[in-house]
């Protein structure tokens, strides 16, 4: 069951690295922690921090749907960060390096850091709207391939990651990660449990010693305590193991061998629903509403290229709400979907006051700038619409 | 051997001839476009028009001339609009466009009774120096005397004391446009526009040092997108010729911004982009 872990945390660490510094891709939108960081804005404000995406909040969805069924299995199998970490000490360990166990207590209280330490990057991160702390960063240190914003500190951090675990097992899972303790609480009430049977156990501690995240397995009936990986690393030391002295699985049902296959098709199905969902029902990242909605309203599909990110979503909003000729009367909704090249964009309007043309007109058209006292070029263009139509001065169209 | 040679002088043939073929769009469009800002410059706007939008549909992907056309087709629809009954707050609106859109393109003699207009409806001192400018820039420096002269002490500011000098120089009153300069007060926190025309009316009073300073001051305190505009501006203005030849005036149009300006780098993804925390709306 170890190796079936193995190759699964090979699999998503490989799917990391390729998609990031092999097709380039934007990882961030997978990371269920920008989900955390997102939620804020976008419930409050209708649009998402910079470089994140809908996808955030799908994939953080089933990491918690996986949390509340498999507990941590997520920092278990798929996170890159809990994959290197816990791999660079076992390369240690064949070296002859044996992990330091810090006493339990010292253990649990450096274990509460999590938790003021969410609290303080969301805080900032729900103030600001930005994901201020993403310079220090060391799994955006990664998955950006040094992003621009990146400092010094990430590295600082990332070293201090690479360092402490070549001494203690998962030191950042298990003291400082913010997702884990975003995690937690939903892990406490995790559907599947890992149970020792007193009757069966030889009390040989050997479950507690293979625990990577320090859990006393051999004084416990039942482990339920949130930062349980689901690594099932205490079942594969346990020398009683055919004899079911220490077991995983769903309460009641408990005390067989459940197949570690169950455990990673639920991990898989998760991830694949969230993954699939994303794409199948895209939710838009950005929405801004400007006036009161009318009985009747209708819709104008836009594909629109220049529409990169938020910040343009944002410009292409103030070519909506300009106050010029080009102005579009009542009511206007803009939902995008902003991206690279073309980028969705859907605008509803009051048709009794407006048309499409005079939407389209309003992206296009230059405006002029009154407080900077300077015309803007729009950068916008709309597929399949010529602005070159109306050649004349005043021929097409007078607003 | 003779079957190759003529062969290859087939393929040259073919190769040379399409060569103006291909190159004959973007030169028909490139030679449109420089017809457009000729007419332009003699404020031609239909005839400026229609060569724009021949220069934009002979050269489908070239982005300044889409850009330009789709200026230039608003001008006129304004300059048609703005003769229309309307609102006073419309029509300020729409004068101060076409007020930018002049004076960005240099046709003062449009700016001028517009700037008249305005001037006669608010009789405030930005207005007194609207007029100003285009009067000083029509070489009308007597009237520009009589407009900044009819403003009251309270309405008076650096950059009225700074225009009214420079209309005083060019009455040939240098020593009293050097008074002028000296009173001026413009202080560090005053604009860019102020340090250039404080250039211009040290560089008309003799005093080519301190026009280079202010002249320098004023390119540091310009937005990086507007540089050149005004790097072209310096140029071709009269009142630096004295010194328009010198290496310190070439160093001077090298001077740098030091604004911090937004923009977005159009990048696939904001997830490297250094000011992804201040793109914000590109309105800054």
């Amino acid at each position: 069951m170890i190796t079936a872990r193995r190759v699964v945390q090979f699999g998503f660490l490989t799917l990391t690295v390729a998609g990031v510094f092999l097709f380039r891709g934007n990882a961030e939108r997978w990371c269920p922690f920008g989900g955390v960081e997102a939620l804020h804005t976008y419930v409050t404000e209708g649009n998402l921090t910079c470089s994140l995406a809908v996808s955030n909040f799908y994939i953080l969805a089933g990491v918690l749907v996986m949390t509340l069924t498999l507990r941590r299995a997520f920092c278990g199998y798929m996170c890159p960060i809990g994959t290197i970490s816990e791999w660079l000490q076992r390369g240690v360990a064949r070296l002859g390096v044996r992990p330091v166990r810090l006493p339990y207590k010292l253990d649990r209280t450096l274990s509460l850091l999590k938790y003021p330490l969410v609290a303080i990057i969301l805080f900032f991160t729900y103030k600001t709207a930005e994901l201020v702390f993403r310079g220090f960063d060391p799994c955006y240190a990664l998955i950006s391939r040094h992003g621009e914003d990146i400092t010094f500190w990430a590295y600082v951090v990332s070293g201090g990651i690479i360092a402490g675990s070549l001494i203690v097992v998962m030191p950042f899972c298990r003291w400082l990660c913010p997702l884990a303790a975003v995690l937690n609480p939903f892990s406490r009430f995790g559907f599947t449990r890992i149970t020792r049977t007193e009757e069966a156990c030889v009390d040989c501690g050997k479950c507690a010693v293979a625990c990577p995240m320090a859990i006393p397995v051999n004084k416990v009936r039942q482990v339920t305590a949130a930062r349980c990986l689901s690594c099932l690393s205490c079942i594969e030391a346990c020398p009683a193991g055919e004899t079911g002295a220490v077991s995983w699985g769903p309460p009641g049902l408990v005390g067989r061998r459940w197949p570690v296959g169950i455990l990673i098709a639920v991990l898989l199905f998760c991830t694949a629903t969230a993954v699939a969902a994303s794409y199948l029902f895209p939710l838009p990242s950005f929405t801004k509403t400007r006036g009161r909605k009318p009985a009747e309203t209708a819709t104008a599909e836009l594909a629109i290229h220049n529409l990169a990110c938020r910040g343009n979503a944002n410009l292409l909003m103030y070519y909506l709400e300009r106050d010029d000729m080009f102005e579009i009367p009542g009511f206007i909704k803009l939902e995008a979907w902003p991206g690279p090249g073309t980028a969705r964009a859907r605008i509803t309007y009051d048709p009794l006051r407006c048309d499409e043309a005079t939407i389209k007109h309003a992206i296009t058209e230059p405006y002029y700038d009154a407080l900077g006292g300077l015309w803007r070029l729009s950068p916008f263009q709309i597929e399949g619409y010529d602005p070159l139509g109306t050649t004349e001065g005043d021929t097409t169209r007078d607003p | 051997m003779q079957h190759k040679v003529v062969v290859n002088l087939f393929v040259g043939c073919v190769v040379l001839a399409s060569v103006p073929a291909l190159a004959g769009p973007a030169e028909d469009a490139a030679r449109a476009f420089a017809d457009g800002k000729a007419l332009l410059a003699e404020a031609k706007f239909d005839e400026a028009l229609k060569a724009f939008v021949t220069a934009a549909r002979t050269d489908v992907g070239n982005q300044e001339y889409h850009q330009t056309f789709f200026m230039l087709r608003q001008v006129v629809r304004m300059r048609k609009r703005i003769q229309r009954k309307q609102g006073p707050d419309q029509w300020m609106s729409m004068a101060r466009a076409l007020r930018t859109f002049y004076h960005d393109h240099r046709i003062y003699s449009e700016s001028l009774p517009l700037d008249r207009k305005i001037h006669e409806q608010h009789l405030a001192p930005d207005s007194a120096v609207m007029l100003a400018e285009t009067l000083l820039a029509l070489d009308k420096s007597a009237e520009a005397i009589e407009v900044l002269g009819g403003l009251g002490k309270k309405d008076a500011s650096p950059r009225t004391s700074v225009l009214l000098g420079l209309a005083v120089a060019r009455q040939g009153r240098i020593d009293e446009a050097r008074a002028l300069a000296g009173k001026a007060n413009v202080g560090n926190d005053a604009g860019p526009r102020v340090f250039y025309e404080l250039a211009r009316l040290r560089a008309a009073t003799g005093d080519s040092q301190g026009s280079l300073e202010a002249l320098t001051r004023s390119f540091e305190l310009t937005p990086p997108s507007r540089l050149d505009v005004l790097r072209a501006e310096a140029k071709d203005c009269t009142d630096f010729s004295a010194f328009a030849s010198s290496a310190d005036f070439t160093k001077t149009l090298k001077t740098q911004s030091s604004i911090e300006e937004s923009g977005c780098s159009k990048g696939s993804t904001c997830g490297n982009c250094p000011k992804r925390a201040t793109c914000g709306c590109g309105k800054e």
